[in-house]
Order: C-alpha cells, then sequence, then structure tokens
C-alpha cells in the first residue's frame, strides 16, 4: 500500500504534529504511517481524508503486483 | 479508536522504580548473591504449604506460617510494576501504540517459550527448577523491556522529521 499524506499536507500546507493533533493521534503515528511502517485502521484513514477534503482512496491505494 | 482499558500514565514513574529495583533483587536472589535477610522472616497466612522446605511439619493446612517474604515481595514487585509498565497509558495513547504493545507482546511470549524449549531438551535436574522460576517472569520482562525499547525507538526516529 502506498500513501500520498506528504503530498497532501503540503498541499495544506500543514506539518505531521498538527495533523496528528487534528486526528487526535500522535506525531510518531503520522509519521510510521506516512513512512509506510504502519497501515493504519480505517477510522484513522477515514479522520485523515476529512481533514485533505478528499476520499479515502486519495490519500491510500493499493500498490498493483 | 477507543484502547482497551489501561492503568493511567501517571503511575509508570513509579512503576519503573519498583520494576528496576525488584528486576535488581530479582537477579541476586536467583543468583544466589543475596540471601534471605532474617527481618524478612515473618508469620504469613497460608492457604497450603507442603512441608517440602520445611522438614518435620506434616500438616499442610496450617493457616499460620513464618515464612521469609523475600521472593514473595520480588515477585509481587515484578508482577504489579510489569503490568503497570506494560498496560499503562502512553502520553499519547493512540492505535499504533496499540499495534506496538501487541507486537512486543507476541515477540515476547516467542523469546520466552522459544527459551522453555531449549530449556526442557537440554536443562535437567534441580537446576530446571530454576529455568522454572526464571521462565515466571521473564516473558514479563521482555514485554516490558522490547515495548519500551520500542517507544524508544519512535521517539529517537521521530526527531528527524519535519
Amino acid at each position: 500500500m502506498k500513501n500520498n499524506i506528504k503530498v497532501y499536507r503540503a498541499k495544506f500546507n500543514i506539518t505531521q504534529a498538527e495533523l496528528a493533533k487534528l486526528i487526535g493521534v500522535s506525531r510518531q503515528t503520522i509519521n510510521a504511517v506516512e513512512a509506510n511502517k504502519y497501515v493504519p485502521s480505517t477510522v484513522l484513514a477515514l479522520k485523515m481524508a476529512a481533514v485533505f477534503q478528499c476520499s479515502v482512496e486519495d490519500i491510500f491505494s493499493l500498490i498493483e503486483h | 479508536m477507543k484502547a482497551t482499558s489501561l492503568f493511567p500514565n501517571r503511575l509508570k514513574p513509579f512503576a519503573w522504580v519498583i520494576f528496576i529495583l525488584s528486576l535488581i533483587f530479582g537477579i541476586l536472589y536467583i543468583t544466589e548473591c543475596i540471601g534471605e535477610p532474617k527481618f524478612l522472616d515473618v508469620k504469613v497466612l497460608a492457604l497450603f504449604n507442603d512441608a517440602v522446605f520445611s522438614l518435620g511439619e506434616g500438616d499442610n493446612f496450617q493457616w499460620i506460617i513464618t515464612n521469609n517474604i523475600a521472593d514473595e515481595l520480588i515477585g509481587i514487585g515484578l508482577i504489579v510494576s510489569g503490568m503497570i509498565l506494560g498496560f499503562a497509558k502512553t502520553k499519547i495513547e493512540d492505535e499504533y501504540i496499540a499495534y506496538l504493545r501487541v507486537k512486543s507482546l507476541t515477540w515476547s511470549f516467542f523469546l520466552n517459550y522459544g527459551i522453555l524449549f531449549f530449556a526442557l531438551i537440554f536443562v535437567f535436574g534441580l537446576s530446571f527448577f530454576n529455568v522454572m522460576l526464571v521462565s515466571m517472569f521473564l516473558s514479563l520482562v521482555l514485554f516490558v523491556l522490547l515495548f519500551h525499547y520500542k517507544l524508544y525507538q519512535l521517539n529517537k526516529r521521530n526527531k528527524f522529521e519535519k
């Protein structure tokens, strides 16, 4: 799975810490998700999508094998 | 997501002190570097006491017996502090921390039973009693250490990002 969190963060000009605060997790969690070290729960993905005003699929997508 | 019920974070400093003390005294006790101090010989309430270690007493149900509580104190200290350290909320408790907790728990379980597996095959005689003694606490101790090592790594890694 890949993600575009970094792109969206740049677009909205918010840091990992700010995004973390907005969705109620630690900054480390955002960091881990962004680095593809952790796949977030659906709840977290939906919250991120709400912050970035897009759908979950815009942020997260499967890598085709 | 709501995490499963966890201990409050403010207990952690207190638990660390107990944990480290119990661990040090536990290791010293098992390696027989310290004996059982006399002032810990107290009368305790016993539901059951077989006479293996105190020859001559035949009755297993005596209610009040004299016992040295050094090992009891170390064991209780390790269990209480270990459970608090492993299952207390971190400063910001979220699903990633919960994930790390489960991961550490899995690893400690594997390590503990891996060690026990080899001990079962290769250790015989009365030494196996010591193996059992260590094994009782090893998975909890490993869990606490692994979990906090992961948290430490996480904080360190996080310093470099923007």
